[in-house]
């Protein structure tokens, strides 16, 4: 957190476009997430035929009104039984995790930027990551409840990403307290968890191997209940965090000119920070800390739609969950059949990605 | 009303008010930056709220919108209605603008100014029809129409506080709180901004308060003005009944001289030169130069010299000569004469005396006529008795009046050993070099 | 006296200081060469471990400590089970149970927590000297620097085994046969069976490849978490044991010696045969006959088609000579047709 927290990290990007072009962009990335989710059912350790792939896909959706799933391509009854609960057993749950997972955090990390006013603001900025790490690891090291230790791991996780976010809100709640203060309580607490996780994991290392996912993100261990939890809680918050978009460009100048147009600063903050912990609590607990997505979305999309907040917002979303998506992709094919955990390709694609945006020339620019 | 006094002052018995302060202080843990201020504001009328920095101005406008710790009293809206707390209900009633803000986002100048409508529009609606008129209204209001559709960040500082200003606006609050609104505007826009202020809050009946720093322009475009001093109303009133060379130097410890603006009969403060600050006055007897002028010629050489640490004298100058007027403001001696008079005996008999008094004697370059020319025919009998210097005439520029006595008189003068010098630097140097040295 | 002449005497002393530290240098120096030259005889004998260090051990030692329970085994089974004064472990809160080490190990060869010498997460090497041992047999489990310590601060030798290979344990049994002449009858029968087991595995594997049997492929997993079967890659010992038992392990391919791979890849692989590792330890055990953690967290295990076979997993990831021993249940398992069901319980 080196930068100032009044100064953008970025020069203020020029108006949009005009309204019409910005709707057009926006339909061309969901038709892009709409597009990319079958696609990535037919990306694996095997390669399946995409007929058989997408037969398979048509069939669930449909109710099974689309007949023989498979075609003509299958061997046996068994071999498409198989094909079948590798594509919309495995495969898909992830795929949707991932979108839903993404839109999570680039949402949480646009709210945070807003709510903070600091460009270096991600969803983890409050300790989330150390706090569901530290949860984890006490179902793990401690050996609570072994014989249903994969169905309680993510609500351990879910509880202790709670904890800082939760202490935040409180201090937020309290006497009015600068931005930089909330952010250095959840940088303080980030740092106590990281302690105690590393204390947990010294006491038994082999927790560590089992929580290593935890540090870099695993996408492989997902089912439709998942799916149907995420995406609940995603679209849900989501929705809500999306409707803030006028008070966070009000907040933007100030507490001092929020209060003055009607803007309950502190009130509005304390609840935007709820909603970011929670949607990330969720999207941490299923899927472990997958960075670089939340901070870089909301940049990547602030210079297509511009600064404003009402567009910054949703638009993220729609960019972190293709983003996360197109990583997941490229974690399952990078060394088959082993997956490598997804926090590495979101880092080596976007970083590069990112660093392009920050220093292409524009023209008008100096 | 009350002037400069010991009691804080108020306005108790005032008509029904838009706005009233009643007894508030304001503290900052130990630190008191209000105490028990109490005045009033009319629908319609605008205050100024002036003080130098620190008087407590910024505390008690955050004060009346719940920003500032409040200590004791209320303030107080419509009907004797307390403010409410909620952000929301409040930017209804009260519409503030802070002193300062941090950039935002580049966001299109409407919805900048649409922020002001945040208060008025449901929580999860879009704006109406209402809420774009009275934002498109406000634009107009300060002359931003020209800027519609462009990026906050095109616009320059003094657009961006009129933009701001126009925000405050677009709120259509009946009471409105400005923190210095004119700053970082130019002398133009400043003028034209506070005379919007006025007409907009005459026109729909706002209860106007404004803190300023520029005591002649609160004067010139407030009703009244309510003057705090370290936390303290020290006077509240018509500018023309409570500002004063008092008040001026015991609120803000400048001296100062009032004038009255010729077509407004509104009175203006005009500060005076106080001697240089830090210059050591020396053991010794000071060095004394008298200067003869006229016509406002002698403005600047006076201006110099007093900065230089001389002792000055002057004359003989005609009454209400802007030499004359100079020499007022820098409490120098100087011989007066009735204007357009020849000059008299006592006039003389003055001028002699000032001449002895004095260790060295300049002339600047005035315009000699008839009535003037016995300085320099004065100045024969001096020559050899003092150091005298003529400042050079500029070239081509007629100024002997006097029939070419004058040009005679000068020579005559130059032959005596009066020295010509181009400028008052040279003249501050000659003074030097004759021992006259100013004290350091 | 004048100072400036020296002292008649002074000249005959300086000589005589001179030389009784140039004697006293030779003897030093004698005395250690003679040492090292005694140091070889008898009781000590110059062995060159896995890790390629030269360790001058005591023979025949009558204290040893045994760090791992791979060297237990080998320990065992040369008859020198009590020689051990203390073996690395953990006692747990009930005192009574000792980690590494299973109930069946634990009591087959007669450990109490006793002679428990904490290893964890650093080896105890006070302890361990405490017990002034003349041995300590370990692994590389045993980090370097507690090594380094027994070594330098207490002068204990310690011999590290860590064999990469199935005949590296043979090895790891020559040596300790060198440290322990006394035992060199059961060293050379155990060499002897040991090297037949192997001789007779690849014979069969051979026959296989000749008769043009199918390989079965085969799963080798040994933990699920994450959506992952955790398994052995190539240069592994499970990886090992599965070619040599005659047949082709999945994580072949795999780019890491111990990876993951996906729930879904194996899916589609379906193998004939999965080798899935149980452990009386492992926390997430119900009952050892399917781990609890297979049924709740991998839907694909039912859908897997393959002969499922529970195996200790000990068997397959401690490196000793029941390691080997295990390869004719190994060969059951994945040929039923072929192989009889060996005699005896499993090792």
């Amino acid at each position: 957190m080196a930068a100032p927290l009044d100064s953008p990290a970025l020069p203020p990007a020029a108006l949009p476009a005009a309204p019409r072009r910005r709707l057009v962009g926006v339909g061309l990335l969901l038709a892009a997430i709409v597009a990319a989710i079958p696609l990535s059912a037919l990306i694996g350790s095997a390669s399946l035929p995409p007929d058989a792939v997408l037969g398979i896909l048509l069939h669930q959706l449909s109710g099974g009104a689309v007949g023989a799933p498979c075609g003509p391509v299958a061997s046996t009854a068994e071999q498409c039984r198989v094909w079948t609960e590798v594509v919309w057993g495995g495969r898909m749950p992830s795929v949707l995790v991932a979108v839903f997972v993404g839109a999570a955090l680039a949402l949480s990390g646009g709210t945070l930027q807003g709510v903070f006013r600091n460009p270096l603001s991600d969803p983890y900025l409050l300790g989330l990551s150390s706090g569901a790490a530290l949860g984890a690891s006490l179902l793990l090291t401690f050996q609570i409840a072994p014989a249903n230790s994969a169905t309680l791991l993510p609500v351990f996780a879910f509880a202790g990403a709670l904890v800082p976010g939760f202490a935040v809100y409180l201090a937020a709640s309290g006497r009015r307290h600068s931005p930089e203060t909330l952010v250095l309580t959840g940088v303080a607490l980030s740092a106590i968890f990281s302690a105690l996780l590393a204390t947990f994991l010294f006491y038994n290392p082999a927790a560590g191997l089992q929580l290593s996912f935890w540090l870099l993100g695993n996408l492989q261990d997902e089912s439709w209940l998942r799916v149907g939890i995420v995406a609940g809680a995603v679209v849900a918050v989501g929705a809500v965090i999306s409707l803030h978009g006028t008070e966070l460009n009000i907040l933007q100048l100030g507490r001092d000119v929020a209060e003055s147009v009607g803007v309950d600063a502190t009130r509005t903050s304390r609840r935007l920070i709820l909603l970011s912990t929670v949607v990330t609590a969720v999207a941490v607990a299923f899927t472990g800390v997958i960075g670089f997505v939340g901070l870089v979305s909301p940049h990547v999309v602030r210079r297509f739609v511009g600064s404003n907040y009402r567009w910054v917002l949703p638009v993220s979303g729609m960019f972190g969950a293709l983003f996360l998506l197109v990583a997941w992709d490229c974690a399952e094919v990078i060394l088959p059949p082993v997956v490598i955990p997804v926090g590495i390709p979101t880092a080596f694609v976007g970083a590069p990605f990112f660093l392009y945006l920050l220093y292409r020339r524009r023209s008008g620019d100096p | 009303m009350s002037a400069a006094g010991d009691a804080p002052a108020d306005d108790a018995g005032s008509p029904p008010t838009g706005l009233r302060f009643s007894h508030v202080s304001v503290a900052y843990g130990a630190r008191a930056a209000v105490r028990d201020v109490s005045f009033s504001v009319a629908p319609g009328e605008v205050v100024a709220l002036a003080g130098p920095n620190g008087s407590g101005k910024s505390s008690l406008l955050r004060a009346a919108v719940g920003l500032a710790p409040r200590t004791a009293g209320v303030v107080l809206v419509g009907s004797s209605e307390q403010l409410p707390e909620r952000p929301r209900e409040r930017a209804v009633r009260v519409a503030w603008m802070p002193q300062d803000e941090p950039g935002g986002e580049n966001v299109p100048l409407e919805e900048y100014v649409g922020y002001g409508r945040y208060a008025r529009t449901p929580q999860w609606s879009l704006p109406s029809a209402a809420d774009r008129a009275a934002v498109l209204a406000a634009i107009e209001a300060v002359d931003l129409g020209e800027f519609c559709g462009r990026g906050m960040a095109e616009l320059s500082g003094g657009e961006r506080q009129r933009a701001r200003l126009a925000r405050t606006l677009a709120q259509e609050a009946p009471v409105l709180l400005l923190d210095e609104p004119t700053a970082h505007l130019d002398i133009g826009h400043q003028l034209d901004v506070l005379g919007r202020i006025r007409r907009y809050a005459a026109e729909r009946r706002l209860s106007v308060v404004v803190a300023l720093h520029d005591l002649n322009l609160a004067a010139r475009f407030m009703d009244r003005v309510a003057v705090l001093s370290r936390g303290r109303l020290v006077a509240v009133g018509r500018p023309s009944e409570i500002l004063s060379p008092a008040l001026l130097e015991e609120v803000w410890g400048v001296l100062a001289e009032l004038r009255r603006d010729a077509r407004t009969g509104e009175p203006y403060l005009l500060p005076r030169l106080a001697p240089p600050v830090g210059e050591v006055r020396p053991a010794g007897p000071r060095r004394r130069v008298h200067v003869v002028a006229g016509g406002g010629s002698g403005a600047g050489l006076l201006r110099t010299l007093f900065e230089q640490g001389f002792d000055l004298s002057t004359g003989v100058l005609p009454l209400f000569d802007t030499d004359t007027e100079c020499a007022r403001e820098l409490s120098v001696p100087a011989a007066i004469e009735l204007p357009f008079a020849p000059i008299g005996d006592d006039a003389l008999r003055h001028l002699d005396q000032l001449l002895g008094a004095a260790d060295a004697i300049v002339v600047a370059a005035f315009p000699v006529g008839p009535t003037n020319v016995a300085n320099l025919v004065r100045l024969r009998s001096w020559v050899g008795r003092r150091p005298v210097a003529l400042l050079a005439q500029p070239p081509g520029a007629r100024w002997d009046y006097a029939d070419g006595t004058a040009t005679a008189v000068r020579e005559e003068l130059v032959t005596l050993g009066a020295v010509v010098l181009p400028d008052p630097a040279a003249v501050v140097g000659w003074l030097a070099r004759l021992g006259a040295r100013p004290p350091t | 006296m004048t100072l400036n002449a020296p002292v008649p005497g002074s000249v005959s002393k300086t000589v005589f200081v001179v030389a009784l530290l140039v004697t006293a240098g030779v003897a030093v120096a004698g005395t250690s060469v003679v040492f090292s030259l005694l140091s070889k005889s008898p009781g000590h004998t110059t062995v060159v471990d896995d890790l390629g260090r030269k360790v001058d051990a005591p023979i025949n030692a009558s204290r040893i400590v045994v760090l791992a329970p791979s060297i237990m085994d080998i320990v065992y089974r040369l008859g020198l089970r009590d020689r051990v004064v203390g073996i690395g472990c953990t006692v747990d809160e009930e005192g009574g149970i000792l980690n590494e080490y299973t109930p069946n190990q634990t009591s087959e060869w007669g450990l109490s927590p006793s002679i428990c010498i904490p290893d964890f997460p650093e080896l105890d090497t006070e302890a361990v000297a405490l017990l002034e041992p003349n041995l300590v047999l370990a692994t590389t489990i045993t980090s370097e620097t507690a090594v380094d310590d027994l070594t330098s601060t207490y002068g204990i030798p310690v011999v590290v085994l860590a064999p990469s290979t199935l005949e590296g344990i043979v090895g790891d049994v020559s040596l300790v046969a060198k440290l322990f002449p006394g035992a060199a009858t059961a060293a050379t029968s155990l060499e002897a069976v040991l090297e037949g087991t192997l001789a007779s595995a690849a014979e069969f594997d051979s026959n296989l490849s000749s008769n043009g049997t199918a390989i079965p492929s085969v799963l080798v997993t040994y933990y699920f978490f994450g959506g992952e079967y955790y398994t052995f890659g190539p240069g592994t010992f499970g990886q090992s044991l599965v070619d040599l038992a005659g047949g082709s392990s999945i994580s072949s391919g795999v780019p890491l010696e111990y990876a993951g791979i996906n729930a879904s890849a194996v899916l589609l692989e379906q193998p004939s045969v999965i080798l899935y590792g149980t452990s009386w330890n492992d926390p997430y055990i119900v009952s050892d006959e399917t781990p609890s953690y297979w049924n709740a967290s991998a839907p694909s295990w039912d859908a897997l088609n393959g002969t499922k076979v529970p195996i200790d997993v000990t068997l397959i990831t401690e490196a000793d000579p029941t390691m080997i021993l295990t390869l004719p249940w190994l060969q059951y398992y994945l040929h039923p047709t072929l192989v009889a069901k060996p005699t005896g319980p499993l090792p």
